[in-house]
Protein backbone atom coordinates (compact mmCIF):
# COMPACT_ATOMS: atom_id res chain seq x y z
CA UNK A 1 0.00 0.00 0.00
CA UNK A 2 2.78 2.34 1.00
CA UNK A 3 4.66 1.56 -2.19
CA UNK A 4 1.55 2.36 -4.31
CA UNK A 5 1.06 5.70 -2.53
CA UNK A 6 4.73 6.57 -2.87
CA UNK A 7 4.73 5.70 -6.59
CA UNK A 8 1.61 7.86 -7.16
CA UNK A 9 3.25 10.73 -5.30
CA UNK A 10 6.40 10.29 -7.38
CA UNK A 11 4.34 10.29 -10.60
CA UNK A 12 2.64 13.57 -9.60
CA UNK A 13 5.98 15.07 -8.69
CA UNK A 14 7.44 14.15 -12.07
CA UNK A 15 4.34 15.33 -14.00
CA UNK A 16 4.14 18.69 -12.24
CA UNK A 17 4.80 21.65 -14.62
CA UNK A 18 7.93 23.72 -14.06
CA UNK A 19 7.62 26.87 -12.00
CA UNK A 20 5.93 29.75 -13.84
CA UNK A 21 7.33 32.43 -11.59
CA UNK A 22 10.22 33.32 -13.85
CA UNK A 23 9.42 36.17 -16.27
CA UNK A 24 9.37 35.43 -19.98
CA UNK A 25 11.60 37.42 -22.29
CA UNK A 26 10.79 38.86 -25.71
CA UNK A 27 11.83 35.73 -27.58
CA UNK A 28 10.01 33.43 -25.17
CA UNK A 29 13.12 32.48 -23.18
CA UNK A 30 12.94 32.40 -19.38
CA UNK A 31 14.77 35.38 -17.98
CA UNK A 32 16.80 34.87 -14.85
CA UNK A 33 15.26 36.32 -11.73
CA UNK A 34 17.13 39.51 -11.03
CA UNK A 35 15.83 39.61 -7.44
CA UNK A 36 18.44 37.05 -6.52
CA UNK A 37 21.13 39.43 -7.69
CA UNK A 38 22.74 41.72 -5.20
CA UNK A 39 20.99 45.07 -4.75
CA UNK A 40 24.18 46.90 -5.59
CA UNK A 41 24.09 45.89 -9.26
CA UNK A 42 21.41 48.44 -10.28
CA UNK A 43 23.76 50.47 -12.44
CA UNK A 44 24.91 47.27 -14.20
CA UNK A 45 21.25 46.34 -14.92
CA UNK A 46 20.49 49.77 -16.37
CA UNK A 47 23.60 49.54 -18.53
CA UNK A 48 22.55 46.06 -19.69
CA UNK A 49 19.08 47.37 -20.55
CA UNK A 50 20.57 50.09 -22.69
CA UNK A 51 22.82 47.69 -24.61
CA UNK A 52 21.15 46.39 -27.76
CA UNK A 53 20.42 42.68 -27.84
CA UNK A 54 20.22 42.30 -24.08
CA UNK A 55 16.85 41.11 -22.75
CA UNK A 56 15.52 43.61 -20.23
CA UNK A 57 12.64 41.44 -18.99
CA UNK A 58 10.04 43.99 -20.12
CA UNK A 59 8.77 42.84 -23.52
CA UNK A 60 7.47 45.60 -25.78
CA UNK A 61 5.05 43.13 -27.37
CA UNK A 62 3.41 40.00 -26.09
CA UNK A 63 5.67 36.96 -26.47
CA UNK A 64 4.75 34.42 -29.12
CA UNK A 65 3.03 31.41 -27.57
CA UNK A 66 5.16 28.28 -27.41
CA UNK A 67 2.42 25.98 -28.69
CA UNK A 68 -0.36 26.39 -31.25
CA UNK A 69 -3.02 25.75 -28.57
CA UNK A 70 -3.49 29.49 -27.99
CA UNK A 71 -4.48 29.91 -31.64
CA UNK A 72 -7.67 27.81 -31.42
CA UNK A 73 -10.12 30.76 -31.53
CA UNK A 74 -8.32 32.16 -34.61
CA UNK A 75 -8.41 28.79 -36.38
CA UNK A 76 -12.06 28.32 -35.42
CA UNK A 77 -13.04 31.74 -36.82
CA UNK A 78 -11.06 31.10 -40.01
CA UNK A 79 -12.67 27.68 -40.44
CA UNK A 80 -16.22 28.91 -39.82
CA UNK A 81 -15.76 31.91 -42.13
CA UNK A 82 -14.29 29.87 -44.97
CA UNK A 83 -16.79 27.04 -44.60
CA UNK A 84 -19.46 29.74 -44.98
CA UNK A 85 -17.83 31.30 -48.06
CA UNK A 86 -17.03 27.99 -49.77
CA UNK A 87 -20.54 26.75 -48.94
CA UNK A 88 -22.00 29.86 -50.57
CA UNK A 89 -19.79 29.38 -53.65
CA UNK A 90 -20.94 25.75 -53.94
CA UNK A 91 -24.55 26.85 -53.60
CA UNK A 92 -24.07 29.43 -56.35
CA UNK A 93 -22.39 26.82 -58.57
CA UNK A 94 -25.22 24.36 -57.97
CA UNK A 95 -27.87 26.96 -58.80
CA UNK A 96 -25.98 27.94 -61.98
CA UNK A 97 -25.68 24.32 -63.13
CA UNK A 98 -29.41 23.79 -62.45
CA UNK A 99 -30.15 26.87 -64.56
CA UNK A 100 -27.87 25.62 -67.35
CA UNK A 101 -29.70 22.26 -67.27
CA UNK A 102 -33.08 24.01 -67.50
CA UNK A 103 -31.79 26.07 -70.48
CA UNK A 104 -30.71 22.91 -72.29
CA UNK A 105 -34.07 21.28 -71.45
CA UNK A 106 -35.88 24.32 -72.88
CA UNK A 107 -33.75 24.04 -76.02
CA UNK A 108 -34.60 20.34 -76.34
CA UNK A 109 -38.32 21.07 -75.96
CA UNK A 110 -38.11 23.48 -78.88
CA UNK B 1 -33.52 34.91 -79.98
CA UNK B 2 -33.33 38.58 -81.00
CA UNK B 3 -30.25 40.83 -81.24
CA UNK B 4 -30.87 42.38 -77.82
CA UNK B 5 -30.85 38.97 -76.18
CA UNK B 6 -27.62 38.08 -78.00
CA UNK B 7 -26.02 41.31 -76.74
CA UNK B 8 -27.21 40.53 -73.21
CA UNK B 9 -25.72 37.05 -73.31
CA UNK B 10 -22.40 38.38 -74.65
CA UNK B 11 -22.33 40.92 -71.78
CA UNK B 12 -23.05 38.14 -69.28
CA UNK B 13 -20.19 36.07 -70.69
CA UNK B 14 -17.90 39.06 -70.15
CA UNK B 15 -19.22 39.43 -66.57
CA UNK B 16 -18.50 35.73 -65.95
CA UNK B 17 -14.92 36.10 -67.22
CA UNK B 18 -14.33 39.13 -64.97
CA UNK B 19 -15.82 37.27 -62.02
CA UNK B 20 -13.53 34.28 -62.56
CA UNK B 21 -10.49 36.53 -62.88
CA UNK B 22 -11.34 38.40 -59.69
CA UNK B 23 -11.94 35.15 -57.83
CA UNK B 24 -8.52 33.78 -58.85
CA UNK B 25 -6.68 37.01 -57.93
CA UNK B 26 -8.74 37.24 -54.71
CA UNK B 27 -7.95 33.62 -53.80
CA UNK B 28 -4.19 34.19 -54.22
CA UNK B 29 -4.44 37.45 -52.23
CA UNK B 30 -6.26 35.66 -49.42
CA UNK B 31 -3.42 33.11 -49.20
CA UNK B 32 -0.87 35.96 -49.00
CA UNK B 33 -3.08 37.67 -46.37
CA UNK B 34 -3.11 34.45 -44.30
CA UNK B 35 0.69 34.35 -44.43
CA UNK B 36 0.77 38.00 -43.26
CA UNK B 37 -1.70 37.28 -40.45
CA UNK B 38 0.32 34.40 -39.02
CA UNK B 39 3.93 35.27 -39.86
CA UNK B 40 4.21 39.04 -40.42
CA UNK B 41 1.78 40.75 -38.04
CA UNK B 42 3.06 41.03 -34.46
CA UNK B 43 1.22 39.59 -31.50
CA UNK B 44 -0.74 42.40 -29.90
CA UNK B 45 0.32 43.32 -26.37
CA UNK B 46 -3.00 43.27 -24.51
CA UNK B 47 -5.13 40.64 -26.25
CA UNK B 48 -2.34 38.40 -27.48
CA UNK B 49 -2.91 35.85 -30.22
CA UNK B 50 -6.70 36.20 -30.47
CA UNK B 51 -6.30 39.75 -31.77
CA UNK B 52 -5.51 38.06 -35.12
CA UNK B 53 -9.27 37.46 -35.51
CA UNK B 54 -9.30 41.22 -36.23
CA UNK B 55 -7.90 40.53 -39.74
CA UNK B 56 -10.99 38.45 -40.60
CA UNK B 57 -13.67 40.14 -38.53
CA UNK B 58 -13.03 43.72 -39.70
CA UNK B 59 -12.91 42.94 -43.48
CA UNK B 60 -16.09 40.85 -43.32
CA UNK B 61 -17.88 43.62 -41.38
CA UNK B 62 -16.69 46.27 -43.83
CA UNK B 63 -17.80 44.18 -46.83
CA UNK B 64 -21.18 43.43 -45.25
CA UNK B 65 -21.73 47.16 -44.91
CA UNK B 66 -20.37 47.85 -48.42
CA UNK B 67 -22.86 45.31 -49.77
CA UNK B 68 -25.68 47.10 -47.94
CA UNK B 69 -24.44 50.39 -49.43
CA UNK B 70 -24.50 48.91 -52.96
CA UNK B 71 -27.94 47.45 -52.24
CA UNK B 72 -29.27 50.84 -51.13
CA UNK B 73 -27.79 52.76 -54.08
CA UNK B 74 -29.13 50.27 -56.63
CA UNK B 75 -32.51 50.18 -54.90
CA UNK B 76 -32.70 53.97 -55.06
CA UNK B 77 -31.79 53.78 -58.75
CA UNK B 78 -34.42 51.10 -59.31
CA UNK B 79 -37.14 53.19 -57.62
CA UNK B 80 -36.22 56.08 -59.86
CA UNK B 81 -35.46 54.44 -63.23
CA UNK B 82 -37.25 51.04 -62.93
CA UNK B 83 -34.24 49.41 -64.60
CA UNK B 84 -34.31 45.65 -64.03
CA UNK B 85 -30.50 45.44 -64.08
CA UNK B 86 -30.31 47.67 -60.99
CA UNK B 87 -32.70 45.35 -59.18
CA UNK B 88 -30.53 42.39 -60.21
CA UNK B 89 -27.43 44.07 -58.71
CA UNK B 90 -29.46 44.96 -55.59
CA UNK B 91 -30.64 41.41 -54.95
CA UNK B 92 -27.10 40.07 -55.56
CA UNK B 93 -25.63 42.58 -53.11
CA UNK B 94 -28.33 41.72 -50.55
CA UNK B 95 -27.39 38.04 -50.70
CA UNK B 96 -23.69 38.83 -50.27
CA UNK B 97 -24.50 41.21 -47.41
CA UNK B 98 -26.22 38.30 -45.68
CA UNK B 99 -23.16 36.06 -46.17
CA UNK B 100 -20.66 38.66 -44.93
CA UNK B 101 -22.78 39.97 -42.06
CA UNK B 102 -23.37 36.39 -40.91
CA UNK B 103 -19.60 35.79 -40.98
CA UNK B 104 -19.14 38.96 -38.89
CA UNK B 105 -21.79 37.91 -36.39
CA UNK B 106 -20.21 34.45 -36.02
CA UNK B 107 -16.60 35.66 -35.73
CA UNK B 108 -17.50 38.46 -33.29
CA UNK B 109 -18.89 36.31 -30.47
CA UNK B 110 -15.99 33.82 -30.78
CA UNK B 111 -13.58 36.71 -30.26
CA UNK B 112 -15.75 38.26 -27.56
CA UNK B 113 -15.85 35.01 -25.56
CA UNK B 114 -12.06 35.06 -25.23
CA UNK B 115 -11.51 38.85 -25.07
CA UNK B 116 -14.54 39.99 -23.01
CA UNK B 117 -15.49 36.69 -21.37
CA UNK B 118 -19.00 36.67 -22.87
CA UNK B 119 -20.45 35.46 -26.15
CA UNK B 120 -22.81 38.39 -26.55
CA UNK B 121 -23.37 41.78 -24.99
CA UNK B 122 -26.31 44.04 -25.84
CA UNK B 123 -24.05 46.99 -26.54
CA UNK B 124 -24.82 49.52 -29.29
CA UNK B 125 -22.59 48.34 -32.12
CA UNK B 126 -23.51 44.67 -31.75
CA UNK B 127 -27.22 45.47 -31.46
CA UNK B 128 -27.24 47.73 -34.56
CA UNK B 129 -25.35 45.08 -36.54
CA UNK B 130 -27.87 42.44 -35.51
CA UNK B 131 -30.71 44.80 -36.52
CA UNK B 132 -29.04 45.20 -39.93
CA UNK B 133 -28.87 41.40 -40.30
CA UNK B 134 -32.58 41.08 -39.49
CA UNK B 135 -33.48 43.85 -41.98
CA UNK B 136 -31.41 41.97 -44.57
CA UNK B 137 -33.44 38.80 -43.94
CA UNK B 138 -36.62 40.91 -44.08
CA UNK B 139 -35.56 42.16 -47.54
CA UNK B 140 -35.80 38.62 -48.96
CA UNK B 141 -39.01 37.84 -47.07
CA UNK B 142 -40.62 41.00 -48.43
CA UNK B 143 -39.63 40.21 -52.02
CA UNK B 144 -41.32 36.85 -51.76
CA UNK B 145 -44.35 37.96 -49.78
CA UNK B 146 -46.13 40.07 -52.40
CA UNK B 147 -48.42 38.74 -55.13
CA UNK B 148 -46.89 40.88 -57.86
CA UNK B 149 -43.10 40.56 -58.31
CA UNK B 150 -42.86 44.22 -59.34
CA UNK B 151 -44.54 45.28 -56.10
CA UNK B 152 -42.14 43.04 -54.15
CA UNK B 153 -39.17 44.69 -55.83
CA UNK B 154 -40.47 48.17 -54.97
CA UNK B 155 -41.25 47.35 -51.33
CA UNK B 156 -37.88 45.64 -50.87
CA UNK B 157 -36.09 48.64 -52.42
CA UNK B 158 -37.68 50.90 -49.79
CA UNK B 159 -36.59 48.50 -47.04
CA UNK B 160 -33.05 48.58 -48.45
CA UNK B 161 -32.99 52.35 -47.86
CA UNK B 162 -34.00 51.73 -44.24
CA UNK B 163 -31.14 49.21 -43.94
CA UNK B 164 -28.67 51.80 -45.24
CA UNK B 165 -29.77 54.22 -42.52
CA UNK B 166 -28.45 51.70 -39.95
CA UNK B 167 -24.85 51.87 -41.25
CA UNK B 168 -24.04 55.37 -39.85
CA UNK B 169 -25.51 54.23 -36.53
CA UNK B 170 -23.13 51.24 -36.47
CA UNK B 171 -20.15 53.47 -37.23
CA UNK B 172 -20.98 56.29 -34.86
CA UNK B 173 -22.16 54.03 -32.02
CA UNK B 174 -18.63 53.90 -30.54
CA UNK B 175 -18.69 57.70 -30.21
CA UNK B 176 -22.32 58.15 -29.18
CA UNK B 177 -22.70 55.30 -26.68
CA UNK B 178 -20.60 53.56 -24.07
CA UNK B 179 -19.63 50.38 -25.89
CA UNK B 180 -17.20 47.51 -25.48
CA UNK B 181 -15.99 47.95 -29.04
CA UNK B 182 -12.86 50.12 -29.30
CA UNK B 183 -12.80 53.35 -31.28
CA UNK B 184 -11.42 53.01 -34.83
CA UNK B 185 -7.70 52.24 -34.91
CA UNK B 186 -7.21 52.92 -38.64
CA UNK B 187 -9.89 55.34 -39.83
CA UNK B 188 -9.66 58.00 -37.16
CA UNK B 189 -8.92 61.70 -37.68
CA UNK B 190 -5.49 61.51 -36.01
CA UNK B 191 -4.32 58.69 -38.27
CA UNK B 192 -3.81 54.99 -37.46
CA UNK B 193 -3.08 54.28 -33.81
CA UNK B 194 -1.95 50.68 -34.32
CA UNK B 195 1.52 49.38 -35.27
CA UNK B 196 2.45 49.82 -38.93
CA UNK B 197 2.62 46.03 -39.44
CA UNK B 198 -0.87 45.60 -37.98
CA UNK B 199 -2.29 48.34 -40.24
CA UNK B 200 -0.55 46.92 -43.34
CA UNK B 201 -1.83 43.40 -42.62
CA UNK B 202 -5.36 44.69 -42.03
CA UNK B 203 -5.36 46.73 -45.25
CA UNK B 204 -4.02 43.83 -47.31
CA UNK B 205 -6.51 41.40 -45.77
CA UNK B 206 -9.34 43.86 -46.51
CA UNK B 207 -8.16 44.18 -50.12
CA UNK B 208 -8.01 40.39 -50.52
CA UNK B 209 -11.52 39.89 -49.11
CA UNK B 210 -12.78 42.78 -51.28
CA UNK B 211 -11.47 41.06 -54.43
CA UNK B 212 -13.26 37.84 -53.43
CA UNK B 213 -16.40 39.88 -52.70
CA UNK B 214 -16.25 41.57 -56.12
CA UNK B 215 -15.85 38.20 -57.84
CA UNK B 216 -18.79 36.73 -55.93
CA UNK B 217 -20.95 39.78 -56.65
CA UNK B 218 -20.28 39.55 -60.39
CA UNK B 219 -20.99 35.80 -60.37
CA UNK B 220 -24.23 36.31 -58.49
CA UNK B 221 -25.26 39.18 -60.80
CA UNK B 222 -24.54 37.06 -63.89
CA UNK B 223 -26.62 34.24 -62.45
CA UNK B 224 -29.51 36.58 -61.62
CA UNK B 225 -29.55 38.13 -65.11
CA UNK B 226 -29.43 34.73 -66.79
CA UNK B 227 -32.23 33.43 -64.55
CA UNK B 228 -34.43 36.40 -65.47
CA UNK B 229 -33.54 35.98 -69.13
CA UNK B 230 -34.60 32.31 -69.06
CA UNK B 231 -37.77 33.19 -67.12
CA UNK B 232 -38.59 35.81 -69.78
CA UNK B 233 -38.10 33.31 -72.59
CA UNK B 234 -40.31 30.75 -70.81
CA UNK B 235 -42.96 33.39 -70.27
CA UNK B 236 -42.90 34.28 -73.97
CA UNK B 237 -43.13 30.61 -74.95
CA UNK B 238 -46.04 29.98 -72.56
CA UNK B 239 -47.85 33.06 -73.91
CA UNK B 240 -47.35 31.85 -77.46
CA UNK B 241 -48.53 28.31 -76.61
CA UNK B 242 -51.63 29.54 -74.81
CA UNK B 243 -52.37 31.90 -77.70
CA UNK B 244 -52.08 29.07 -80.21
CA UNK B 245 -54.25 26.79 -78.08
CA UNK B 246 -57.01 29.34 -77.45
CA UNK B 247 -60.41 28.63 -79.13
CA UNK B 248 -60.34 32.04 -80.77
CA UNK B 249 -57.05 31.22 -82.52
CA UNK B 250 -58.36 27.78 -83.54
CA UNK B 251 -61.51 29.39 -84.97
CA UNK B 252 -59.44 31.87 -86.99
Amino acid sequence: MLSILSSVALAFALAAPPSQDAPVGQDGAIVEDSRSEAAGTTSDTVAAQERPGVISGLPRRAPEPRTMAAYWPVFLVLSVTWIGFVGYMLLLGRRSSRLARSISDTGAER
Amino acid sequence: MNDLAQTDLAALESVRRWANGLMVVGGISVLVALWLVFFYAPTEREMGVIQRIFYIHVPTAWLGELAIGILALCSLGYLWLRDDRLDAIAVSAAELALVFLSATLVAGPLWAKVAWGTWWEWEARLSFTLVLWFINIGYFMLRGATESPEQGKRFAAVLALVAAADIPLIHMSVYWFRTLHPKPVVLNPEGPTADAEIVRTLLFSTLAFTLVFAGLLLHRYGYERLKRHVAGLRHMRDDRDSHLASPETVYR
